[in-house]
Formats: C-alpha cells, structure tokens, sequence
C-alpha cells in the first residue's frame, strides 16, 4: 500500500502548496494516463491535448480528491473524462465521418493470416470510430463495467454493448489473436503487482468470460 | 467472405448477447457444426482478453512531457500569483465583460462597476449563502468597490483568451455577492442597483445546462472565450467546487459547450 499512501500524500502535499509535489505525482502516473489517452482517442494530438487538461484540472481540483478512492483511480477518470469531453466536442469533424466509412468489408477477413499487415493495438485502436472506439477501450482494455460506461457516454447498455461488438468484429482481422486453450491471460490473472497496477483492471468482480456483466467493483469509481 | 460461414459482427453480436432468441439459436447451431465459425467465436472471446490484458503504461512522446511540464508550470505560476493578489486576477473580468456584452446599461442597472453577471435566482442565491457558500462568502476578499470597477473598465487590458485565464473562483465569489449581498461582503450603496440587476438578469442563462448536468446554477457572465458567449457557472462535485462553462448561447447544453473548467473555492 506505500504507493497508494505515496500518491496521497503527494496529492495533500500540493493541496499544501508543495511546488514539486504535484510534479512527482505526473512523472508517476503519466505513462499510464498516456496509454488511456491516446486509446480511448485514437490520436496523439489530441490525446496530448486532453492529458494536459485533465492533468491541469487535477492540479486544480486537488483539494476535492477524496481518500476513499484512490489517486490512480481519481486521476484514471480525469483523464477518461477530459477523453470523452473531446470526443463530444469534435463529434461533427469530418475525421469522424471518413473513419466511419471504412467498413469492415473494406478489410479482408484473411489479413490476419498476414503478419506484415497486422497493426499494433493502437493502430489498429485508431481505425474505429470514435463511437466504437470508446465504449471497446473503456470496457475490454480499461475494464469499466457496461453499466458505468452507458452512464458516461450517456446511451443505454444496449448500445454500448452493440457498439463494443462491432468495434471487436473490425477488431478481429487487424490483430494477432490467439484462440488457442491458454494462449489468452485470463481476465483474472493479470500478471503484475496488483497494487502498482490501475484498481480497474485488477478488479476481481469482473468475471474472466462475461466481460459485459456490470458489476461495480472495488475499482469503480465511488458514486 | 466465405458463403455459408457468419459474419464476424453477427458473432460479436451473438457474444454479447444482443440477438433475439430464434435468431441465436440459429448461429448457436451454425457455430456447433461450423469450425470456421466457431473459430471466429473462439477469436472474438480472445480478444476481449488480449485487450485487457494490453501493457497498461505507453511510453509519453518527449514532446509531450515538455508541453503538460510547461503547462503545469504556468498553472503553478498563475496559481501563486493569485493567492498573492486575489484582485488582480478578477481584473480582466472587470474589462472583458461590459465590452463584450456591449450592454453598458446593463452594467450600470447591476450596479457592480465592470461585471455584467447574474444569480441563478434569488432563492438559489439565498440557499447558496445558508450553504457551503456562507464561507466562500465571508472569505472572499472585498468586492470590488465600484470606483476601482470603473477605473479599470478605462485601462488597457487584455481580454482572457481561454477559461484558464479567469479567476473562476473569484467570479463565482461575485457572483454570489450579487445573489445573496451580505453586510461584510456589500457596501450599502450597491444594494438597490444589485436588485434591479438580479431582476433583469434572472434566470436568462445556463438553465439547460443546469438541469442537464443536474447541478445548481450560480450565475453567468458575457465571454467570448472560443467563440462562446455565456460563462455559465454551476455547483461542482462539491460544496468546495464550482464549474465554468463557456456556451454559444444561455439556452445551450454540454454538448455545445466551448469549454469547461472546474475550480476548487478556496
């Protein structure tokens, strides 16, 4: 528990005015809020923008932190949200239309066969729209439960489970994906230290073959 | 793709249970005979578990650090300077608003030299000062008094470009001044102007919003910051926290806000 008792301590040191503390609390955390960032949004500009706002809200809303929860989980959410603010507010770019038309009959199901054309996540990540982009980041990589992301993104539970679908069917020929018995960890056996790692995705409530099941676990933000 | 074999989103579909019963018992029974399909069903499980189990740290772009440093760092400046003179960062709200409003009449109805701001209500006002808002109330520095107002309406200074450049906090403490005019907060001079203010004012900005966000409405203020036209303020998470708003027009939403900020009242 010391980091988690670390990062509050950093977090009251700021509170208090600490020039360097707020400062730690970024070179800390930065590379996992980044990884959230730049999946949830598919581009590096503007997940640099909104890592910087959220990260700038933070600093500015450190005396609201609660200690019920903890830091990595509060700031998790910052920046899901400052994510989710740009992705209402650019809903009418043209970029989100032209992602759009690239259907999956455009991507041959047999790509996967070809190595040399398999993209990385986040490549990969940044060819679906944005309305099915967030909803597949938030539930599969993030590990929010259905019910918590239909409330952020305001849409019913239905929708979010359609659109995730989807976005795992376009998924599915631009990934390396191992069916094999064993060749996936399980959803329970992230490896790693549990404690270094974000609550969400050690959340134990979240049952290894039902990823869509709502419950709220231990990680979810306290309502 | 294959005639005969299904498609890999009516398999997702089919996962995640989204299918009408008849219409899943049909890929149910496709996918018992079908080793493509159930491969594809197989695959599609697979993913959901190779996404999450994903490296959850990405190195940051060296750019990127820099410029979230840089910002972090202004922050931290503009933080202390406010603390050291509460005031000075109020000022460009005293230039910015009756200009932008272009409502001098309005200015001089409020009676609070400079800002062109309104309470969500008076009862609104009243609550927030029984509430947390009592202490930001009384610890807010002095309004200022309506001759510096007007001295600075005169002076050259620069018009916020962003939400960050507003002292937040300070406005609603005006705001709230206007609302709910205390003894300590409130020379006795202002108190029949701020009135006719409240009135002409009332409730004209930020009510869909308000509701929308369910949050209580404090008060709004002309901008231009982005193209918006209404500062509108609201409750925060907290008593100890405020929102600004920037929108198009008073009866916008979230989904047409220019920007948001969240302070904490100190």
């Amino acid at each position: 528990m010391t980091d988690l008792d670390d990062d509050a301590a950093l977090l009251r040191r700021h509170v208090d005015g600490d020039h360097e503390a707020f400062g730690e609390l970024v070179r800390r955390h930065r590379e996992r809020l980044w990884a959230v960032a730049l999946r949830t949004l598919g581009d590096p500009e503007e997940a640099a923008d909104a890592l910087q706002d959220a990260l700038l809200n933070a600093f500015r809303r450190a005396g609201s932190f609660r200690a019920e929860s903890a830091v990595t989980t509060w700031l998790h959410r910052i920046v899901v949200n400052a994510c989710l603010d740009r992705v209402r507010h650019t809903a009418a770019r043209p970029v989100v239309a032209l992602s759009d038309k690239i259907e999956l009959s455009s991507v041959s199901p047999d790509l996967g066969a070809h190595a040399a054309l398999r993209l990385d996540l986040e490549a990969a990540l940044a060819t679906l729209p944005d309305e099915q982009r967030v909803p597949l980041v938030l539930v599969d990589v993030e590990g929010y439960p259905v019910s918590e992301v239909a409330r952020m993104l305001g849409c019913p539970v239905g929708t979010v489970k359609s659109r995730c679908a989807r976005a795992r069917a376009r998924l599915l020929p631009l990934l390396v994906v191992d069916s094999g018995p064993g060749a996936a960890p399980s959803r329970d056996a992230v490896p790693g230290n549990p404690v270094s790692r974000d609550p969400l995705r050690g959340n134990p409530a979240a049952p290894a073959d039902v990823p869509s099941t709502p419950a709220i676990g231990p990680g979810g933000e306290p309502r | 793709m294959t005639a005969g074999h299904l498609d890999a989103a009516l398999l997702a579909e089919y996962d995640e249970g989204l299918l009408p019963a008849p219409r899943a018992a049909e890929v149910q029974a496709h996918v018992a005979e079908c080793p493509t399909c159930s491969g594809t069903l197989a695959r599609l499980g697979a993913l959901s578990s190779q996404l999450r189990a994903v490296p959850e740290r990405l190195p940051v772009p060296e750019h990127v650090v820099a410029r979230i440093d840089a910002a972090l760092a202004a922050e931290h400046e503009s933080t202390t300077a406010r603390r050291g003179s509460r005031s000075a960062g109020v000022r460009p709200l005293v230039r910015w608003a009756p200009r932008l409003l272009g409502a001098a009449a309005l200015v001089g109805a409020i009676g609070f030299a400079g800002y062109v701001v309104g309470s969500g209500s008076g009862d609104d006002g009243a609550e927030q000062g029984a509430s947390g808002g009592a202490e930001t109330l009384a610890e807010a520095p002095d309004s200022p008094p309506a001759g510096e107002g007007a001295a600075d309406s005169d002076g050259e200074q620069a018009v916020p470009q962003s939400l960050g450049q507003i002292d937040l906090a300070a406005l609603v403490a005006q705001i709230k001044a206007v609302a709910a005019p205390s003894p300590t907060a409130s020379a006795g001079g202002d108190e029949s102007a701020e009135t006719s203010g409240r009135t002409n004012l009332d409730s004209m900005c930020g009510d869909t919003l308000a509701s929308e966000l369910d949050r209580e409405l404090i008060g709004f203020a002309a901008t231009d910051i982005g193209g918006g036209r209404v500062l509108v303020v609201v409750a925060g998470g907290g008593p100890e926290t405020a929102q600004g708003w920037v929108l198009p027009t008073c009866d916008s939403g979230t989904t047409d806000a220019v920007a948001e900020r969240t302070v904490v009242l100190e």
